[in-house]
């Protein structure tokens, strides 16, 4: 395919309407045709709008029971497959936490009812009671959920005054993901890594993988006992040893791993 | 309408400076998050990122399959599949692959035109007349529109649809909303496949030269 040939099915590319041999033929000539790719990316930035001309509809509440039953049931057969018993922390299943939670809900919510009915019910008290319910069923929920994560902010340093992210713990896997934005880009060798500090001593967690201007990171492991979370700006291309070389460009504080759960 | 999605640079405020050690970082409201740190969430496996992200696309993404399928209890089988999809599929997603919301309506829509195309044979291939869609309330009611249409970027979008010739919007709407191909629409209305692709192109070209002017995208 020349770049002829694609232009004339270039609005029936973006629209979905080619055949799946006309597709593969016409992603060949993109991948080499960085003057099409952009012509195309015109034409899609139009397609991408057409959701915003739909009329709203709500689809039944039951889709999502059904979508997070279809999960467990997943995830069941993966443990049963595995043969591997639940851990404690773990034995409830997604549906028995629910029901837990709503248990707790209900408790919390009937305490809240009965203070307001000694109160004596107005239409007022209405409005406030609903509004009680709704945080306390908000907080119970993201509170009571094993699976919530610990997440502190990262903010850049003057070198990256425009650099923002996340360092987010998740419990129930285990796992710490980094994930920065707006850092500058990487000239040359160059490599951004993290660091965990504990009393000033910095432990390596390796380099960070940049993609279309977001940096991230992944590592086993909780951040109990950390006081921070860095990045650096090495020389790279293999990571600094010991300690950073270069200059720290995000900076994350750490304090008591549970301290900010959710 | 319009997703209540977190873009990256989203996110709760704050300094923007070192913190000290031992300070209290600020607190970050989970559902501050951002769509990309949802969707890594959901490949480590964590249930509440993908009720999340179904807490803020469901609506959407089911407003255009129900305007594709017509039909509640397929297009809600059909959005099932997409979150189960989502699931199972969430650490392939890449920022190169384009924003969230777009990744996630991609999903959607090639299962609901897999639905559509399988369901279509050759001999049901009858095409809307032309003056229908001319006449349409859907297509050119601005009023009937209006009332619906929550954003000012769909109302702009509406009203850029108008100013095409009914012929360039009939593709257009036959493609993208009923999942035809080029060559489908060439059979069903005796059109010769270089117009029908003529249409497609002029008239999204068309479209981003009026959205361009109304400042709806950028030039």
């Amino acid at each position: 395919m020349n770049c002829q040939e694609f232009e004339e099915l270039s609005g029936a590319y973006a629209l979905d309407a080619l055949t799946e041999e006309e597709r593969r033929a016409a992603d060949e000539h993109l991948a080499q045709c960085p003057k099409c790719s952009r012509a195309l990316q015109q034409l899609r930035s139009v397609v991408e709008l057409f959701p915003l001309t739909v009329p709203p509809v709500e689809p039944s509440p039951r889709v999502k029971e059904r979508i997070l039953a279809r999960i467990e049931e997943q995830a069941q057969q993966q443990r049963s497959s595995q043969m591997q018993p639940a851990l404690p922390s773990q034995a409830g299943s997604y549906w028995q936490q629910r029901a837990g939670k709503r248990w707790r809900w209900a408790a919390l919510a009937a305490v809240a009812v009965l203070l307001l009915a000694l109160l004596g019910g107005t239409f007022a008290w209405n409005i406030s009671l609903q509004q009680q319910l709704s945080h306390l069923q908000q907080q119970v929920a993201l509170l009571g959920s094993p699976e919530a994560p610990v997440v502190y902010p990262l903010r850049g340093t003057a070198q990256a005054s425009s650099a923002h992210g996340e360092v987010m713990y998740f419990p129930r896997q285990q796992v710490t993901v980094v994930v920065v934005y707006g850092l500058p880009p990487l000239e040359g060798s160059h490599v951004y890594q993290g660091w965990l500090l504990r009393h000033q001593h910095p432990t390596s967690i390796g380099l960070l993988t940049v993609e279309n201007g977001v940096a991230t990171l992944n590592f086993q492991g909780p951040l109990t006992g950390y006081d921070s979370l860095a990045i650096s700006l090495e020389n790279g291309p293999q990571p600094s040893r010991e300690v950073p070389k270069g200059p720290v460009v995000a900076l994350g504080t750490l304090i008591n791993s549970r301290a900010n759960s959710y | 309408m319009s997703a209540s999605g977190k873009k990256e640079g989203q996110g709760s405020g704050g300094q923007a400076s070192g913190s000290l050690p031992g300070a209290r970082p600020p607190h970050i409201p989970v559902e501050e998050l951002s769509d990309e740190t949802l969707v890594r969430a959901i490949s480590l496996g964590v249930v509440w990122a993908l009720e999340m992200l179904y807490e803020r696309y469901h609506r959407l993404l089911y407003s255009i399959t129900y305007r594709m399928i017509k039909d509640h209890q397929v297009a809600e089988d059909l959005l099932q599949e997409a979150f189960l999809a989502v699931w199972q599929n969430a650490g392939s997603y890449s920022s190169r692959m384009g924003s969230v919301q777009n990744w996630l309506i991609s999903i959607m829509r090639h299962r609901a035109i897999d639905y559509l195309r399988r369901l279509r044979t050759h001999a049901e291939l009858r095409g809307m007349p032309l003056e229908d869609a001319a006449t349409s309330e859907e297509m050119v009611s601005a009023d009937a529109w209006d009332a619906v249409w929550r954003s000012v970027q769909g109302a702009q979008l509406r009203r850029a649809l108008t100013l095409l010739s009914s012929e360039q919007r009939l593709v257009i709407e036959l493609a993208y909303f009923e999942g035809w191909t080029h060559s489908e629409i060439a059979r069903a209305y005796g059109l010769p496949l270089g117009t029908v692709k003529a249409r497609m192109r002029l008239g999204l070209m068309r479209l981003r030269s009026i959205l361009e002017r109304l400042g709806t995208v950028e030039s």
